[in-house]
């Protein structure tokens, strides 16, 4: 058992003898006082990055806390018929749960690998949801900028679309990370370039493909 | 697996390059004989050919109305 001291962080992380493993043994006094959920946030990445997997499901569970409240709040706030956009809510949590605590690119990788990966089961139960509500035909009254996910339902479609993805994962598992961090996640392709290590050209045509990919599947059945 | 993932990837991704009139022999170039990778690669290579904006835009809009 080794013990190390992060004073970055103002917490004692305790690691099995293989080095992996890492939890929080207690907090030592920070100099200023931060919220639980920042802590918890860090903690957890600096836990997933010792090879913890039980660190990963539990950021993953305040990830998808974090952005459910978020979203929630953004829809009590505005308009009938608002949408929820990846893009922001994402990058919000980051800065509400890891922020100014200048994380390392490591940290970045995993907390947007855990946001793409709850903002899809956010995006799913609701479609579910929706589905399961909506009464009547398939069909909906749609702007006409969001042409592209119209018919015959855009639950119906982001439904079909998780569903091929699972498949898609099986066949092409980095392929399918770029749509799930691109589609679910928001992320830009430069982001998605930075997390998977791979070219921003690569991450282009990865994207091509798995759309077509995912098409083909759609329509296949 | 991550071979035949990688392969496939390629394929698809070169025989966008290729004209259209010449995809076909292409990809039987390509394939050698693998009538599955290239039966699979021409279904998801027409279905590129229709994409529209199919999944264009992350997974936000009017999904949840």
């Amino acid at each position: 058992m080794r013990w190390q001291n992060n004073s970055r962080l103002g917490v004692r992380l305790e690691y099995d003898d293989n080095g992996c493993g890492a939890r929080r043994v207690d907090e030592v006094c920070l100099a200023k006082p931060q919220a639980d959920d920042m802590n918890d946030a860090t903690v957890m990445l600096a836990a997933i990055e010792g090879g913890d997997r039980q660190a990963a499901e539990q950021l993953l569970v305040l990830v998808y806390s974090e952005l459910r409240r978020l979203a929630a709040s953004r829809l009590a706030q505005e308009a009938p018929g608002q949408t929820l956009q990846p893009t922001a809510l994402v990058h919000e949590a980051w800065l509400r749960l890891v922020g100014d605590q200048n994380p390392s690119f490591k940290d970045r990788t995993h907390f947007f690998r855990a946001s793409a990966e709850a903002m899809r089961r956010i995006l799913i139960d609701r479609a579910r949801r929706k589905k399961t509500q909506r009464h009547g035909g398939g069909y909906q009254l749609v702007h006409l900028e969001d042409f592209d996910l119209a018919a015959p339902s855009a639950a119906d479609q982001l439904l079909a679309v998780n569903e091929a993805l699972d498949k898609l994962a099986h066949e092409h598992p980095v392929q399918a990370e770029v749509v799930k961090l691109r589609y679910f996640g928001g992320l830009t392709n430069e982001e998605i370039s930075e997390i998977l290590g791979i070219s921003i050209s690569t991450v282009k045509n990865y994207w091509t493909f798995s759309r077509a990919w995912l098409l083909n599947e759609i329509e296949d059945e | 697996m991550k071979g035949d993932s990688d392969r496939e990837v390629a394929i698809f991704t070169e025989a966008l390059k290729v004209p259209f009139e010449e995809r076909e022999a292409f990809l039987e170039r390509m394939c050698r004989g693998d009538e599955k990778l290239r039966h699979r690669l021409e279904a998801i290579l027409r279905a590129h050919d229709r994409l529209g904006n199919f999944l264009q835009g992350s997974a936000n809009r009017r999904s949840v109305d």
